[in-house]
């Protein structure tokens, strides 16, 4: 008979952003600590339909009433998603971004670390295959030519201006580096959850709901202190990340790539007018990526790691770096909303 | 521009979906029916699925993966019905499509 754990981790593998199988069988280990059997075996009868108690309960062969019960639970912890105005609808959820990121306020060192061993795994089993990412990188409006006609879903104030609500919650990423010591000194409160992804944290009791004015001082901020902006990947994002080189999943993982830039979800890159660079130095210092450098006479840039984030331009005190749109046939298709976004990953991984 | 034969697919599934009686699944999917039209919550939208074809909130047709999933979702729960009286093994399939 196949172990409820093992059963569940195909399960969430199942699901578009992947949970891999390990040699050493870490992704158990984490499910064991974050799911009882009862919980991990309930966890298996969700798809990314969200449905009503009641109807999961017959499938399950189990009470309306306990399945409830058991389900929002589960919801409550961050096991499983839960929307719907007139009733609650229960759903299965992405590990990552998901089950992982509901834990923000319930990290404990020996899950922060088993978590670490894993996600360079699925990066290498997974994520790093895929042409869609769960993030798309999109340049600071400082860095932003006047010029430049860009699409409203690739500024951050556009986006965070359509918004009714937004819940800011404190980085995992940076939160657990500083867990297991290896945490930087970048702000922390910085994930801005909008829509109805925004609800569900609310409702959880994670982060705190914030006006958009505030939302905006937040963004100031990330960007004044060097944070990349990484929206979810699509149209409609569910959440802005602001990350740093250092702990950022995902910027961590790009950055032992020979030429991150061939990978990541981004329409933009950067280039340097070599005449009135003033080889200072403060692009490199800003740089998460490693991709631009001082040289004999001026900063060069290495495209294969240029992610197009537009931070050294806001460094830059010579207005010697200049933001660039990708060609037509160099860009990526950014999907509609998220239910798109997730299609994509799901069909290039075959599942 | 997609291939036609993504177009003649999607008219299957519209065949196909018109007819079904929504209100036989209706309970085993909890879905809600808006008169004839299915509204089917699919992870942070909902859908609009009638006798004339597959809509998001805003009116327009949704890429075609998503009409597949969507088609999926409620024809294959017909043919559980009829075929089987296990229920699990239709979400089964269904999260091998997702």
């Amino acid at each position: 008979m196949t172990d409820v754990y093992e059963k569940l981790a195909k399960h969430l593998d199942n699901l578009p952003a992947s949970y891999p199988a390990t040699d050493s069988g870490v992704e158990i280990r984490i499910l064991k600590r974050l799911f009882t059997p009862e919980e991990a075996e309930a966890a298996t009868a969700l798809s990314l339909f969200p449905e009503p108690a009641d109807v999961i309960a017959k499938k399950l062969g189990k009470n309306e009433s306990d399945t409830e019960s058991l389900f929002y639970s589960m919801s409550k912890k961050g096991l499983i998603g839960r929307s719907g105005k007139k009733q609650n609808r229960y759903m299965a959820a992405n590990f990552i971004m998901g089950i992982w990121e509901y834990h923000v306020d319930s990290l404990d060192e020996r899950l922060v670390q088993d978590v670490n061993e894993y996600i360079p795994q699925i990066w290498e089993k997974t994520w790093a295959k895929q042409n869609t990412h769960q993030h798309r990188v999109i340049p600071v409006s400082k860095s932003i030519p006047v010029e430049m006609n860009i699409m409203p879903y690739q500024k951050a104030e556009s986006i965070i201006k359509q918004q009714s609500k937004i819940v800011v919650v404190p980085c995992i990423c940076r939160k657990e580096q500083g867990m297991v010591g290896h945490g930087c000194d970048k702000p922390l409160e910085t994930c801005l959850m909008l829509g109805t992804n925004a609800v569900f944290y609310e409702e959880n009791g994670i982060g705190r709901s914030i006006s958009q004015e505030e939302a905006l001082e937040i963004l100031n901020k990330g960007i004044e202190a060097g944070l990349v902006l990484q929206p979810s990947n699509s149209q409609k994002p569910f959440v802005i990340c602001m990350c740093c080189g250092c702990c950022c999943m995902v910027l961590k993982n790009l950055n032992k790539m020979d030429e991150p830039a061939k990978i990541a979800c981004t329409h933009y890159y950067v280039a340097v007018a070599e005449d009135e660079c003033t080889n200072c130095g403060n692009c490199e210092d800003i740089c998460q990526m490693g991709a631009i450098k001082v040289g004999d006479r001026s900063a060069k840039v290495n495209l294969a790691r240029c992610i197009g984030c537009g931070l050294c331009i806001t460094r830059c005190e010579s207005d010697a770096i200049t933001l660039v749109e990708k060609e037509e046939s160099g860009k990526y298709t950014i999907p509609a909303n998220t239910v798109e976004q997730y299609m994509k990953m799901a069909q290039e991984r075959g599942v | 521009m997609e291939a036609t034969i993504f177009e003649t697919h999607y008219k299957e599934y519209c065949r196909q979906i018109a007819e079904l009686d929504f209100s036989s699944i209706k309970d085993r999917l909890g879905i809600e029916l808006r008169g004839r039209d299915a509204v089917i919550p699919f992870l942070d939208k909902e859908y609009i699925v009638s006798d004339t074809g597959i809509a998001d909130e805003s009116g327009k047709r949704p890429n075609y993966m998503v009409c597949v999933i969507l088609s999926k979702y409620l024809l294959l729960c017909l043919h559980a019905l009829c075929c089987f009286k296990n229920r699990p093994r239709t979400i089964l399939i269904l999260n091998r499509l997702l």
